[in-house]
């Protein structure tokens, strides 16, 4: 076996406990991608509920990382929000001919949002409520199992070479993040031997800026070495203006794409102009100035990165056909009176697509 | 010698031409991260009866791609020139030092980030301004797990909050020098300017999603007047509290710190002669 297969494996064999972090970025971030979209182009609460099922699955599936224990108090906080969220639009105003309960009044001058809150609440309302809880719950529980699997440096590879030189200060930056605590650390601790406050508001002047002081002054040091080594070469390189000009037109295509088609319909036009905006920007972000780099152990796709992010991209297709057919009631409205919504299989099969995250971590943690 | 002579008249108008170029792009991208921010408003007027207000619900989605695009098109053109080692060695201190100001919360919710983040971008200048508040946002979303749909939106504003601030220091810093209590007090009525407008302007994009009530939702249809009501009522049951907090926060640490930290960037950009404008 040669040594990259010995690294390969040994990878993959001490993967089981954090599986997540075992995936390529570009799959969990065509999952996150798909997931959102596929959220926001349905109001039907039963595909809603469905989708929220599958994001909390996978959710679960990746929460035992040591990023996933330490992001469990903000999923919590999305989902407290989403559940608030419900009284909140409900007393906030509500109509349609069902009225479930009457609420007294209270108004608020117009300079203060000139407001209503409570009256009557109705069926419709509650319904409308439930339908975005729902959805907001879901694009928590996404955000939240993304957050808690996706590794930052290998996130940060998927960057266009554009965006090059951003990468490699943010790369930077984060490797220097632990020196700066150390150091905070270590004046913290000179402070205390001084006898002063090294705890609370009043020690942070004390702390702040000898910290900042010292991070500065070993940023010179580390622009020398990085000078030396070839790093940062970028000065006066200039270029690429020309993939600039081509990305702003791709840009405006979009833009004027995304308007038309809410001014004259989704037609053929609209659509063209987004897809091919985007095509131009992608073209300028990929051909744009930067720095060519070759990648030491460069994520490879394996079949389930693969398999996870066409199943995102099939599910958001779905979920599109669904709803420009008009069938099985994706563009669910409580309005004009509540009614129970239809169910199509398509739907559901375009959700449950999204648990295939979690269906990975399931194989590799038997395999240990 | 004769040869760079010679050279000198063809590439003197080709670098005048790229000199403007950049502002040019660099503002059209950031003209379409504003619309894309104020999309409730745009379609305000959209006919109720016409085929668009059927998929009014995935407006969000639109225009967060959209502006992920032009968030990105913004940074390549941002970074294109003038990455040094220099800039970046220092650029990445400063960024990590902003991020690290945004976890530990003061009181109600406000932190060290908008404070740092301000006057940081008052001495570098607009550019870096930007740069520090994005990659700011960027590396604390790994800290704190703050990914999701919303953060190129986050990511937008508080490179807007540096480069305005940028611009705050080209335009005033010179006739504020040497009158450092002034200064000071300019500094923290921007600050506390872009403590409300912040939130403001990061909660337009969930808004139409987020809002049902009929008070203060938005719908197709509705016009720019009744979108502007609905989402005045909706940002004062919200965000103001907690953006007011914020406000008090951003003031009263520019005047209690802003002066140490506000000299001892400038010591370090004089001392790195950082020209990048």
């Amino acid at each position: 076996m040669t040594i990259a297969g010995e690294v390969r494996s040994a990878s993959q064999i001490g993967a089981p406990p954090e599986a997540g972090h075992r995936l390529h970025p570009g799959a969990w971030l065509a999952w996150l991608s798909g997931g959102c979209a596929a959220v926001f182009l349905t109001s039907n609460p039963l595909y809603l509920s469905l989708a929220f099922l599958v994001g909390t699955g996978v959710y679960l599936s990746v929460r035992e990382s040591p990023k996933g224990r330490a992001f469990g108090a903000f999923v919590l906080i999305g989902l407290v929000f989403a559940v608030i969220s419900i009284p909140f639009n409900v007393l906030t105003g509500s109509s349609g001919p069902s009225v479930i309960a009457t609420m007294p009044e209270l108004s608020f001058p117009s300079w203060f949002g000139g407001f209503t809150l409570g009256g009557d609440i109705t069926g419709e309302s509650l319904m409308t409520a439930t339908n975005r809880a729902l959805g907001i719950a879901t694009l928590v529980v996404f955000a939240g199992a993304f957050n808690a699997s996706i590794d930052h440096f290998r996130l940060m590879r998927l960057a266009p070479r554009a965006l090059s030189q951003l990468m490699l200060t943010l790369t930077v930056a984060i490797v220097v993040l632990p020196q700066a605590v150390a150091h905070a650390r270590s004046v913290a601790e000179a402070q205390r031997l001084r006898g002063k406050p090294a705890r609370g508001l009043r020690a942070l002047p004390g702390l702040l800026l000898p910290t900042l002081h010292g991070a500065l002054e070993r940023s010179v040091q580390r622009a020398e070495s990085m000078d030396a080594r070839g790093f940062g070469g970028g000065d006066g390189a200039g270029g690429g203006a020309f993939a600039g000009v081509v990305g702003v037109l791709g840009l405006g295509v979009a833009t004027w794409g995304a308007f038309a088609h809410y001014w004259y319909g989704a037609g053929l036009l609209p659509t063209l102009a987004i897809a091919g905006g985007v095509v131009l920007v992608g073209i300028a972000l990929l051909r744009g100035a930067g720095v060519e780099t070759t990648r030491l152990r460069a994520d490879r796709w394996a079949p389930l990165d693969a398999f996870i992010a066409i199943a995102a991209v099939l599910a958001v297709v779905l979920m599109l056909a669904l709803r420009m057919n008009g069938a099985g009631d994706a563009g669910y409205l409580a309005y004009p009176e509540v009614v129970a919504p239809a169910f199509h299989p398509v739907g559901a099969i375009a959700m449950l697509l999204l648990l295939a995250p979690a269906l990975a971590s399931g194989a590799r943690g038997t395999r240990s | 010698m004769a040869s760079a002579v010679m050279a000198t008249p063809a590439a003197r108008p080709r670098a005048r031409g790229a000199a403007l170029l950049s502002p040019l792009l660099l503002a059209a991208v950031c003209g379409v991260g504003l619309v894309a921010y104020l999309y409730p408003f745009f379609l305000a007027d959209i006919d109720r009866g016409s085929p668009g207000v059927v998929r009014a619900g995935e407006a969000p989605l639109i225009f967060a791609a959209l502006l992920s695009l032009a968030l990105l098109l913004f940074l390549a053109e941002l970074t294109r020139q003038g990455m040094n080692a220099k800039i970046v060695a220092l650029l990445a201190v400063v960024t990590v030092a902003a991020a690290a100001l945004r976890i530990p919360t003061l009181p109600a919710g406000a932190t060290g980030f908008f404070f740092f983040l301000i006057v940081a971008g008052y001495v570098f200048g607009p550019r870096l301004g930007f740069l520090v508040g994005s990659g700011a946002l960027f590396v604390s979303a790994f800290a704190v797990g703050g990914f999701g749909p919303w953060l190129p939106f986050q990511l937008f504003a508080a490179g807007w909050v540096g480069m305005t601030a940028g611009w705050l220091g080209v335009l005033a810093g010179p006739r504020l020098r040497g009158r450092g209590r002034t200064e000071l007090v300019v500094i923290a009525v921007f600050a506390g300017v872009w403590g409300m407008l912040f939130g403001a302007i990061t909660n337009l994009w969930f808004w139409p999603y987020v809002a049902q009530g009929d008070s203060i939702s938005w719908q197709p249809g509705m016009g720019l007047g009744e979108a502007i009501q609905h989402y005045w009522s909706f940002y004062i049951l919200t965000s103001a509290g907690w953006d007011v907090w914020r406000t008090i926060g951003n003031v009263a640490l520019v005047l209690l710190a802003g002066r140490p930290v506000l000299d001892l960037l400038t010591r370090y950009r004089d001392r790195f002669q950082i020209r990048f404008e």
